[in-house]
């Protein structure tokens, strides 16, 4: 974790694709409260898709912040089912977000994924995820 | 890059154009010496960034409160030629129209400090507030579009408030030609905005009542409507998961149109589009929406303020004079036309953790205090004090009728919290008095009064570089966070 003057950056790691977009989302919403909290009892379907690997996680980030605020779930972990790149020359990627329908205590609100310093790389088989929400 | 800051007189700071390769224009900073000491360098680097857009006016501003944010900082202003310029939803942020409005009354604070706890319960009942909270307002998906459509104005048509609250709004509480559907607006962020009308939400958003503490200046008190030891209520919030959607559909869009329009950018979190581009108009009219939503928002919890009262006091609003003084927007993109260099030029003005400042004479400045110049309200810190200042002909000249917001953050929230405790915050206010209600003490502990700069300060400068002057002051006595 790095910080911001008004807002969070976090580094999320993984040794796939799945399981970076996995560790992002775990960090994300371990910003606004403590995933430990959460009681698992809930699951909500979340799709996404980018032009390219690094746009499918901004837009996966973006749509569970949605589900998050209309579902009313705090999530707490998450699975990605599956990732393709399909005819339309776009990825596409299926996942499932799990958590709890009662409030943990928050530190902050999360308002949105920002593009500032925003990243997806690959070195060998370690994929680093960089983010900086607006809180 | 702080080296290279010129300091022009007591409150001024120029950082010229030639301080890095591709900056089109130079930068301003307003702001002590003090206040200078304590930005952030990469505050500063982030207003080079947007000197580098096309179309930008000289020069791009930062306000006293300014601190490093992502793309513009807090606290900055860019204006961007109408023409020739940029469109940007990065620069407006995620936020669309978080603004303050401030509702007066004529009572004193000896007729509130008994029945201040009952007050501030009642509050905190009726006003829902905290992450993902949903209003008491069920809408169709028809209401929904109105309510973006109109802005304010739906909730006064719909018995939340009065004609009279319109006329106090900066844009009359609704800016005309809104989007309301597809293209322009997703049905992620109509699904996602619409249980939220109504709301608080969560972070530095809060409801405080105050006691106006000191007059500076009588006279525009008076047509302001404010007089020392009478109590005021300051409402904080925005355009809730609405406006954070639009910001993301747009931020996405227009990192398309930054590759079709081939536009250099410097952070990607600047992405923009030329201001009279499809993508461009797209986004003000999707933008223009939000900032309905945040002024519909304060609209309907100002009313549900009015009836606490009511419930309180066991009087009518209208007999306790609980009409508003001004609500202001401090997040947002405006067409407006500024004289620049002798001439008068049509732009977009970016103000993100700014406030509008048009001094005296302006017809954008409700009738009654056209006059003396339209009211700016700035929010304190939690537990410290809050300002209403003055907009100036000083503004209109120098920062495209541009003022400070706040208190500006001086430490992250993560050392705030890592510094401070909600209980014992908590603590620390209500023994002076203060009465807090808040859905989450960790949220207190990341908008500890010390994790933000010194407002006084902060206003000393905007007030000593006369690009806005204060009015009064306030203190807080209850305080509602989510």
């Amino acid at each position: 974790m790095d910080e911001i003057t008004s807002d969070q950056l976090f580094r999320a790691y993984g040794s796939s694709l799945p399981e970076v977009f996995r560790t992002a989302a775990k960090a994300m919403f371990g910003v606004m409260y403590d995933l430990e909290e959460v009681n698992l009892d809930s699951e909500v379907s979340v799709r996404a898709q980018g032009i390219d690997e690094e746009h499918l996680l901004y837009d996966w980030l973006s749509n569970l912040l949605i589900e998050f605020e209309v579902e009313f779930v705090f999530f707490a972990d998450f699975a990605v089912t599956s990732i393709e790149e399909k005819s339309d020359e776009r990825f596409h990627l299926t996942g499932i977000a799990k958590g709890g329908r009662e409030m943990p205590e928050l530190r902050t609100h999360v308002k949105g994924v920002t593009l500032h310093r925003f990243s997806l790389e690959r070195v060998n088989n370690r994929y680093t995820a960089t983010v900086v929400v607006d809180i | 890059m702080k080296e290279k800051l010129v300091q022009q007189d007591e409150f001024r700071w120029w950082l010229d154009k030639t301080a890095r390769p591709r900056m089109n224009v130079s930068a301003k900073i307003i702001g002590s010496k003090k206040i200078i000491n304590t930005l952030e360098n990469a505050a500063i680097e982030q207003l080079t960034n947007v000197a580098t857009l096309p179309g930008v006016i000289e020069p791009v501003l930062a306000m006293p409160d300014a601190h490093w944010g992502y793309g513009l900082p807090m606290g900055a202003v860019g204006a961007f030629d109408a023409e020739d310029g940029i469109i940007s939803a990065g620069c407006t942020g995620f936020d669309i129209n978080c603004g303050v409005r401030l509702i007066r009354t004529n009572l004193t604070y000896e007729d509130v400090k008994p029945k201040l706890r009952n007050l501030v319960d009642e509050l905190f009942t009726r006003v829902p507030a905290g992450v993902g909270s949903k209003g008491k307002i069920r809408l169709s998906d028809n209401q929904f579009s109105d309510v973006i459509r109109l802005g304010a104005r739906w909730a006064v048509e719909n018995d939340h408030g009065v004609e009279a609250d319109l006329a106090h709004c900066e844009e009359g509480g609704g800016m005309e030609g809104a989007a309301t559907k597809a293209p322009q607006i997703s049905e992620k962020a109509r699904r996602r905005g619409r249980p939220q009308l109504g709301t608080l939400g969560a972070g530095n958003h809060y409801l405080e009542v105050q006691k106006v503490e000191k007059i500076f200046d009588e006279s525009i008190a008076k047509v302001f409507g404010l007089e020392k030891g009478k109590v005021v209520v300051m409402l904080h919030c925005g355009s809730r998961g609405f406006g954070h959607q639009v910001a993301t559909d747009y931020l996405k869009r227009m990192e398309v149109a930054v590759k079709k329009y081939n536009i250099w950018l410097p952070d990607r979190q600047l992405v923009c589009a030329p201001a009279t581009s499809q993508e461009g108009q797209d986004y003000y009219a999707a933008m223009k929406a939000a900032v309905n939503f945040a002024f519909c928002n304060r609209q309907v919890m100002t009313h549900w303020i009015r009836e606490g009262f009511e419930a309180v006091f066991n009087r009518d609003w209208e007999s306790m004079n609980l009409n508003l003084v001004y609500d202001v927007t401090h997040n947002i993109c405006k067409f407006e036309t500024h004289e620049v260099n002798g001439s008068k030029r049509d732009l977009y003005v970016h103000r993100k953790g700014a406030t509008r400042a048009f001094g005296p004479g302006h017809p954008k400045i409700p009738e009654d205090y056209r006059s003396v110049g339209q009211p700016v309200l700035i929010g304190g810190s939690m537990g410290t004090a809050s300002y209403v200042l003055v907009g100036t002909d000083q503004a209109m000249k120098e920062t495209f009728g541009s003022t400070c917001h706040g208190a500006g953050r001086a430490m992250s929230r993560k050392a705030a919290i890592r510094k401070y405790h909600g209980h014992d915050i908590k603590q620390a206010l209500e023994s002076k008095g203060e009465v807090i209600r808040s859905m989450s003490t960790k949220i207190l502990a990341e908008e500890a009064p010390n994790a933000y700069k010194d407002v006084h300060i902060v206003v000393d400068s905007v007030h000593g570089a006369d690009i806005s002057r204060k009015v009064a002051s306030q203190i807080p006595m209850g305080v509602v966070k989510g």
